[in-house]
Parts: structure tokens; sequence; C-alpha cells
């Protein structure tokens, strides 16, 4: 219900760079997922919208209303931290209308959508429990009762769901675009998990040291990433690197050991790069289907090793000299047995190609090798 | 060897609450196991009964044919990995490590050996003078790895040990944890909410919920052939289909649901009674049908009519949400590159794979509260 506006927005704190030059428009009732590591700023993004901090430069508009210098509490904006925040004291009902009484709205309203909030979150009959009689998920949703029931309309989620189980987290997933959509919601959440942030959202702003490095919804970012980093951020892949060879108006790209892989890419004869190609978009036949399946690329390769872990298989795959790797749904009936012959079938628009020099440049991200 | 045995544990804290009830399980000697479950299922509570800082209200627990009730904790030869670093700060690496055999009075030759050795065995040697601060998150894990394996435990009890760290690094972490475990021949136990993580590392996998068990097996077991609803449920992502057994022949039963019939695997249910079936929702297979087609009764397929509400994209793969004829809605997930694009209002027939749909009883006290965490 409220459209967001930050204008070359940028927040130090002292020499170290919180966020730098953030440029970013979020559409009235939309849900947008701020992506990144530790560090990458976005729970910074998130309080300089909500007002906990103020920007060193730059300025925060809701509705086209410049809001830089008004105070948190007058800005209607509900926060959900990652570590629930609630009242220990309180009982859960006296948590969610903590708002409202400080706002001095009026209690019978407030007292009937706070009922309606709790038959919307399962949480009905937990009202006069406290915090520590219920569970993570039960808190997490008091938390979010607690920050729409004050007429909130721009709801600032900050990790809200990271220290939650895997299966309360997929429930509350569902559950929390549900009640965004339905409640008409503009919706910031910040998460460090691809595939949440793939869930929820109507866009998903990837972060890097303090900066927006791409902007999109979750096909537009997945198909097209914009550099390595985000590419390989996005979820598992395999590098393949080489040398650009344009042949009757097709692209490919050759390595050294002779792979010679059909690809869709503007560059130049000559230049070097890397093919990246995500797990999932690795697809693993029988040898005996080579001559059935219809894909730009069909490679001869063995399997290293498989694993199942829950929706996939994971299976390491040794092609030519390299090692590739490939996430097939575990609904499909392939080889996996170790040392079987297979074939790969992978299409020219499932390569992202990166120049090697970008990739140098772009990608300074420190890892830390086990 | 370090064979442990739950012989009808529970354990009741203050008047009333059972936090594990009558636990009954064999962990062999070298096995990788992982506890998975909601939180509050009795996981941590079963790791502190290993452990000794609880013990059980009633029942036993052996290691090798040892009852342990009378045993201390430092007597048990257990070492600790926990999701915070529990190691010293204004220590060394090295004295780090050396902490356990000393505390135990070992020589002073007999401590250096066994520093050395753990260290080597983390690839921590180079970094042995360095002090905690100066070192990353997976090398504090490392650590307090080395100090285990240099107070000779055998058996290793691993509370969220990978919780700090983030995803990439925990991939690898998991592999490097599973051969280190392997390679010296230690019994781990480890307490994880992350099933990919369970499912990754483990040679079994205990399903706990309320307190108790509720499925022990192989990570393949859990997924393919779960023996209940919670597994089920719990494990991955499953819909589930409430139905009447009409036939049973030797592999396959045939059960009612709404005006269909399909064929499930056959788990011993007679003719008559209500069961529920279990699906994984990357077993759905998903077809597009014509308007004509939606009305003929389906016989080449063993399957049910549907009609589309919602396709989304998340990458990895592709969900679509379907309302079948009795208005019960289903997810089938499917391959992120499947070519034909679902829009709402398509009609499909929701293939199912008969050898991987699961029929249980119907639940005395109803779904939701057999699903209850």
């Amino acid at each position: 219900m409220v459209k967001v506006k930050l204008k070359d927005v940028t927040k130090y704190f002292g020499k170290d760079r919180g966020v730098e030059n953030i440029n970013l428009s979020i559409d009235d009732g939309e849900y947008l997922a701020v992506l990144g590591v530790t560090g990458a700023g976005k729970t910074t993004t998130l309080y300089l919208i909500a007002g906990l901090l103020s920007p060193s430069n730059g300025c925060i508009l809701f509705d086209d209303k410049d809001v830089t210098k008004l105070p948190a509490e007058d800005r209607n904006v509900g926060f959900v931290f990652e570590e629930y925040n609630l009242f220990p004291r309180m009982n859960v009902e006296s948590n969610v209308l903590f708002g409202p009484i400080v706002k001095a709205l009026d209690l019978t309203d407030s007292r009937q959508i706070a009922r309606e909030m709790f038959s919307l979150l399962n949480i009905v009959g937990k009202e006069q429990n406290f915090p520590d009689e219920i569970s993570g998920g039960q808190k997490q949703r008091v938390a979010l009762a607690r920050a729409i029931v004050s007429n909130a309309n721009l709801l600032v989620m900050d990790d809200p769901l990271r220290a939650l189980d895997a299966k309360i987290r997929e429930i509350l997933q569902v559950e929390l675009r549900k009640l965004v959509k339905d409640l008409g919601l503009t919706c910031i959440h910040a998460t460090h998990d691809t595939h949440e942030a793939m869930r929820v959202a109507d866009r998903i702003a990837v972060f890097k040291d303090g900066e927006i490095v791409q902007i999109g919804t979750p096909e537009e970012v997945y198909n097209h990433p914009i550099s390595l980093y985000v590419a390989n951020f996005l979820g598992e892949s395999s590098q393949i690197e080489g040398e650009i060879v344009i042949e009757n108006n097709e692209s490919f790209l050759k390595n050294s050991s002779g792979l010679r892989l059909k690809i869709d890419t503007n560059l130049k004869t000559g230049t070097k790069a890397i093919a990246l190609v995500p797990a999932e978009l690795v697809n693993v036949f029988d040898i005996s289907e080579k001559d059935k399946i219809n894909y730009d690329n069909v490679i001869d390769a063995q399997i290293i090793s498989s694993k199942c872990i829950g929706e996939f298989y994971e299976i390491d795959i040794k092609m030519h000299d390299l090692t590739i790797k490939s996430k097939e749904l575990i609904g499909r009936k392939i080889p996996l047995k170790e040392r079987s012959k297979i074939v790969c079938g992978i299409d020219k628009d499932d390569f992202r190609i990166f120049p090697i020099e970008e990739e140098e440049s772009n990608d300074q991200e420190k890892t830390t090798k086990i | 060897m370090s064979e442990i045995h739950f012989q009808h544990v529970t354990k009741i804290f203050g008047r009333k609450v059972e936090a594990v009830k009558d636990l009954s399980f064999i962990i062999e000697d070298g096995e990788y196991i992982s506890l998975i479950g909601p939180s509050g299922c009795g996981k941590t509570t079963t790791l502190r009964l290993l452990a000794g800082t609880i013990l059980p209200t009633r029942g036993r627990i052996f290691f090798d044919n040892t009852a342990m009730e009378n045993i201390s904790i430092q007597d048990r030869n257990i070492g600790f990995v926990f999701q915070h670093f529990a190691i010293f700060p204004h220590m060394s690496i090295w004295e780090n490590v050396a902490y356990g055999p000393s505390v135990r009075g070992k020589s002073k030759k007999d401590i250096e050996h066994l520093v050395e050795k753990a260290l080597k065995s983390l690839q921590l040697s180079d970094k042995a003078e360095l002090y905690p601060i100066s070192l990353s998150a997976p090398d504090w894990q490392k650590t307090a790895l080395a100090r285990v394996l240099a107070s000779e435990s055998r058996i290793l009890l691993l509370d969220e040990p990978l919780g700090a760290l983030d995803q990439k690094i925990r991939e690898e972490f998991q592999v490097f944890l599973r051969n280190l475990v392997k390679k010296e021949r230690l019994t781990a136990i480890h307490v994880t909410h992350d099933q990919a993580e369970a499912l990754t590392i483990s040679d079994r996998v205990v399903v706990m919920n309320k307190g108790q068990l509720v499925q022990i097996g192989a990570p393949t077991d859990l997924i393919f052939t779960p023996s209940n609803i919670f597994t089920s449920f719990f494990v991955g992502e499953s819909d589930f289909l409430v139905g009447v057994v009409v036939d049973d022949r030797e592999k396959y039963s045939e059960v009612k649901v709404g005006n269909n019939i399909i064929k499930v695997s056959n788990m011993g249910i007679e003719r008559g009674k209500r069961v529920v079936v279990a699906i994984r929702r990357e077993f759905f297979q998903i077809e597009k049908v014509s308007v004509e087609d939606k009305t003929r009764q389906d016989s080449k397929h063993n399957s049910l009519p549907g009609v589309v509400i919602q396709e989304q994209f998340l990458g990895l793969l592709k969900r679509i949400k379907i309302k079948l004829e009795n208005q019960q809605i289903i997810e089938a997930k499917i391959h992120a590159k499947n070519p034909i694009h679902f829009k709402e209002h398509d009609n499909v027939r929701v293939i199912i794979d008969p050898d991987s749909a699961r029929s249980f009883s119907y639940p005395k006290e109803g779904i939701v509260s057999a699903l209850e965490m």
C-alpha cells in the first residue's frame, strides 16, 4: 500500500561502508527479496528504509514523499527481526497489541484485527501463552502479527525464517507470500537463501559488498545472471574454461581437452571465456538414449558418484577431463551407479558465458577453502 | 569398539514433560547417525542422555554392553562439537587441542604425540601456534574436532556443528566431516535441522517427533520408502490423498480417491479400509489434456484429473499447483527446463507412479494430528 524509493542512498559506519549508492524502486504491493551473503548490506538497507538508521547521503521516499528525516515510529513500517524480538514478559496477545496501545489506536478495532491475524497465521489458542511457551515458528508468526496489526502498510523482514527448521521454513514461505498478497502489503524480505528468495518474491535484488549488483524477477536473475558472482551465488554450477570459436555463424567454446560446446554468445573468436552451467540444467541419460535425445550438446560422460539429498540426486560426472555437477529430480529414472556410461544433454542457452577478464575484476569474493 | 544401545529410554523433565519417550535403537560401531525432527522433538535431549549430562528417567543406555547409568561424563570417552565454537580464546590452537589429553593426566610426550597427530589429521599443523581470533569459523570447528581426536574419544557427538557456517562452506565441510569420521573410525551422532545435511552425511538417519522415534533408516529409505505419514511429511515434501482400498493384488492396491481409482503400493491394508496415500511431489507427472479428454475415463494412465491453479518458476525447478476433482490442492515439482508451460485453468492429468505412492492406514486421530509437530 505504499511505493518505496531509495535515491543514491549511502551509509557509512565510521570508515566502514554499509551500503553505497543504492537506487531502488519498490512498487505498491510488490514483494521484493533482498538477497546476499552476510555483510552484503541487506540489514543496513532494511534499517534505512524502516528509519532505524539514517543515511549518510541520499534520500528515501514513500509514495513520493521524502521520509529521510521522519522518525521510525512515524513511518508506518512493520518490522520483523530474525530473532523475533518478542517481549518475554508479555503474553502473545499483549505482544501483538503493544503497537496499537503505544500508538493509541482504537483497541476494540485492533483486537478484532489481531484475532483475524491469529486465525490467518494459525496461532489461535496461543494468545495467553508467553513467548518461551511457544515454538520458533509460532514466535515468528506472532512477530509477524505484531508487525502488521498497527496499520503498517510496509512490511520489512530481516531474514525472518533463518532460525527455523527447514520444514517450518518451507511452510512459512508459502504462508508469508499469501498473507502479504492477501493484505496487499508492500514487502521487503532480506534473506541469504536463494531458494527462499525465488519462492516468495516478485523481484529479487542481489547485494554484494554494500551495492546492488542485479535486480529482476526470479526468472530474469536466474536465467540471465549479470556476473559470474551472481551466477555462482544462485546455486551450484560447474565452470568450463576455454576459448570462443565461431564456425558457420555458430559459437562454440573449446577447451584444452578437446571438449567443444555449442553456446550462445556475442563474444568474438579467440576470446577466453568461462561457460558456467547450473547443475540442474545438466541432463543425464542412459547411453542407450544417445540417438533419441534432442539437445544442442550431447556429450559422452561417466558417473563418478551420486547421492540423494532429498528432492534431488546430486551427481558428479566425468566429462573429458572435467568434473561436472548435475542435479536431477528424484522422480526421473536415470543411471546412478559409479562408472555408468551416460550421455549429458545441455542446451546452448543453458550456459552462462563470461569473458575471463570480467571474471577477474568482478569476482573478488574471498572464499575460505576447507 | 563403540556400539551404542538405547533400551526403552524415557526422559521426563519436571513432573510430566516427556522429552524423550521409550526410545529403543542401536547405533553400530563406526556408524554415522543423524537425528532430525522439528524443534522440541527430543533430538538434543537424546544427545545429552548419551553424553551423560542428564540421566534417563526410565530405560538404559549401553556402550558396548556396559550400562552407562553409573558412568560419569568424563569416563564415557565422548567428544563434543557444538554450533558455537567452544574453544578457549586465550589459548593457541596447539594448547586448545592439548587441553583434553592434559586434563586426563597424559605424559608430556604422549600429549605432544596426540596433539600433533590430531592437528595433522585436521590439516591444522601449520596453524598450531595461532590463536582462535586469527582463524576463520571452519578452522574453529576443525580445532574442536582435533581436540576430540587428541582426547582419544571414540564417540563423537555433534550438535548443529555446521550451523554457523555459510552455505557453500557448509557443504564442503559436510564431506570433510564424514571422511574424517570414517578415517578415524569414530561413531558419530549428529543433530541437525538441515535435512539435506543429514541425508548427505549419514549412514542412517533417525526421524523424531514429540519425543518418539518415528523412523530410522538409510537416507534413501526415508525418501523412497517412508514407513509412516510423518516421515513422508517431514522428509521432503509430499501430498496426501485420502481414499478407500477397493482391491488388493500382490504388489499394488487399488484406492478410490473421490470418483477415481488409482493404483498404489500394496502395504498390507485390507479392502474397505480408509487409507492415506502419500506421494512425493517430485513423483507426480503432469500432462495437459483437452476438454473432451477431461471427461473421458482415463484407463491408460494411473492418473487423477485436475485443473492448474498456478505455475511458479524457482530456478532449480518449477512448482505446479493443481486442484483435483475432489477440490484438494496438490503441488507437483517438475524440471525447470520442462518445455510445457502450464497456465491457470489448464486441464491436466496427474499421473501417479504406483511404486512411489505409499499407502498408510488412516490415522485414528486424523491427518492433521498425525502430522502435528
